[in-house]
């Protein structure tokens, strides 16, 4: 049976206005909110202190100034050469009823010279895992592994990703100015996952330190940003709430309501850097100089969340990846370039993902091991009459 | 920067195609003599068609640029167009080499898949074509039209230098001969020759 249209299409038009209605009650929020801000803006010190101290007890996210005043607003520098590096990343999960639990991931990489004597370059690089407990060379791996979720996929792949970044943009920075850009956030999230095996995280957490301090050592001063596109965060107006104790108030529900209202196109916010008081944040393990920090770009519509190392947080690097990323959006219609061909490079098609399957069934069956038939997976496949 | 080489992507015994690595503005051209030099026997075949355009199809080429640059200047300034474009050659069959001995027959076997292709020598040519008996090949060959082989007789006539004139004369003879019941694709051909 397919969607019944004639009883969605009913519900439809309550839900729109309600959210229509909700957009519309923010509009005094967004004033409050724009006050607080020229506040922050007038006080910086004073007013980090305050959001510190709303901060305690809280597990929300917020925001304390860097070096700008808060409520700049930084329209594009012009743009110069540049050679821009992206890695992005697919992954095929195990699946529980093949006959071994494996998985893919595939990682694309883009490096697209803009007027430096770099070569371009479109590629990709897969693994296949679990490796073998031997190659691993700890003695106690696997012994907490508790299935294929602990082996942490998608953790895997956001470094890999941050990995191939950090090698190429390092190999392309020692020929001149480099900007890498990373599709996500800067860091791993999945890194605070309670379903990784311990033995994984503090591999992966070793490996992702590794990379980013790759980064940070390279010549030329690379630039580094983590674009989120139509990004939900809510730091900044989190911090704003507490300047304004606005309680009760219909307050911006995430900072890209805020800064839809105050950027133009091309036009970014100030740089921030991120806060919390969270416990088992993923910051944590990489305080210091790769302390998270964001600034926010309008594109036509979109308001993207841009992250970056505190490290690549001077003018000049802030310059170049702003200036860097407008030209980008502006090559593929509001998405940068870079990151596009990169995604095209690591997509995994759906024939791709049913060729891995068979290759994979027919390597079990050469070692007598075949998948235990599971009903509902067999009547999904049958769907007869 | 070394010149791109082609490999064999699809192979027939009649017709084979073969792709660069990427796009090329000046891929062999039409009528050119081509070898395959890996396997038993030289192959030679004839280039009948050569495009380009985007290796996936669910990506069509946008029309870039602003007014005024050039394609040089746009493929600079979008450096991923290149890598994603991909220029094939089609190439219909017109004999081998076997040692020193040349046949101007169908190969016994297909092109080895992804071998290199390159252009034949002029000596290669030369021992290929000079008694005109690959024109039968080319004329039964799908694919390769009146300007094919008008454009592989004038290629074949530069491999003879100073006997070109000489060897043309026979080649329309020969064509003359084969096409007899078909005056009108004789002299479409002819008319090419002179192109």
């Amino acid at each position: 049976m397919t969607l019944r249209m004639e009883q969605v299409l009913p519900q439809l038009p309550a839900v729109v206005a309600a959210y229509a209605a909700g957009l519309e009650s923010m509009n005094e929020g967004l004033k409050v909110a724009g006050s607080a801000l020229s506040s922050w803006s007038a006080d910086p010190e004073g007013c980090d202190a305050r959001i510190r101290a709303a901060m305690t007890g809280s597990s929300q996210p917020y925001a304390v100034s860097l070096l700008e005043p808060p409520g700049a607003v930084v329209p594009a520098p012009p743009f110069t050469p540049v050679t821009v590096v992206a890695a992005d990343g697919s992954s095929i999960e195990p699946d529980r009823f093949a006959p071994v639990q494996c998985y893919v991931v595939n990682v694309g990489f883009a490096v697209l010279p803009y007027g430096t004597a770099h070569e371009a370059a479109l590629g990709a690089h897969c693994t296949v895992g679990p490796p073998a407990p031997e190659s691993e060379g700890e003695e106690d791996a696997g012994m907490e592994d508790s299935g294929p979720r602990a082996w942490g996929v998608n953790l895997l792949r956001d470094v890999v990703e941050l990995e191939t970044g950090a090698r190429l943009a390092e190999e392309s920075a020692a020929g001149g100015p480099t900007v890498l850009l990373l599709d996500g956030t800067l860091l791993p999230w999945d890194l605070d996952s309670r379903q990784v095996a311990d033995s994984t995280r503090r591999e992966l957490v070793g490996r992702t330190r590794l990379a980013l301090d790759r980064l940070a050592s390279c010549p030329g001063r690379t630039g580094v940003g983590a674009y989120v596109s139509g990004s939900r965060s809510s730091d900044v107006v989190n911090s704003l709430r507490a300047l304004a104790a606005a309680d009760g108030m219909a307050w911006p529900g995430s900072d890209g309501h805020l800064f839809a209202t105050r950027l133009r196109d091309g036009e970014r916010s100030a740089v921030f850097r991120a806060a919390s008081e969270r416990v088992r944040r993923v910051e944590e393990f990489f305080a210091g100089q790769h302390d998270v920090c964001f600034f926010y770009l309008r594109i036509g519509g979109d308001i993207a969340r841009v992250e970056l190392p505190r490290w690549a947080t001077t003018a000049e690097q802030v310059a170049r990846l702003h200036a860097t990323l407008v030209d980008q959006c502006h090559r593929c219609d509001g998405y940068p370039r870079a990151l596009q061909e990169a995604h095209e490079q690591a997509v995994i098609s759906g024939g791709d993902r049913q060729a891995f399957s068979r290759a994979l069934e027919a390597e079990a069956s050469s070692h007598g091991l075949r998948a235990a038939t599971n009903s509902k997976q067999m009547s999904k496949r049958r769907r007869g009459l | 920067m070394t010149a791109p080489v082609p490999r064999v992507v699809q192979a027939g015994l009649r017709t084979f195609q073969c792709a660069y690595e990427r796009y090329v503005e000046e891929p062999f051209r039409l009528g050119q003599f081509v070898a395959v030099r890996e396997g038993p026997f030289v192959a030679a075949g004839v280039v009948t068609d050569s495009a380009s355009g985007p290796e996936d199809p669910s990506r069509p080429l946008q029309p870039r640029g602003a007014d005024g640059q050039t394609a040089a200047q746009v493929m600079a300034g979008n450096p991923e167009i290149r890598l994603l474009l991909r220029t094939r050659v089609s190439v219909v069959s017109c004999g081998y080499i076997e040692g020193h001995q040349a046949r101007a027959s169908l190969p016994p076997l297909p092109p080895p898949l992804l071998a290199r292709v390159e252009p034949a020598t002029d000596a290669e040519v030369a021992l290929l074509t000079r008694d005109g008996a690959f024109l039968a090949l080319l004329l039964g060959a799908p694919g390769c039209d009146d300007a094919a082989v008008a454009a592989a007789v004038r290629s074949a006539a530069l491999a003879f230098a100073a006997e070109a004139r000489e060897f043309t004369v026979r080649a329309g003879k020969e064509l003359a001969r084969l096409l007899r019941a078909d005056p009108a694709r004789l002299t479409s051909i002819i008319r090419g020759l002179g192109e």
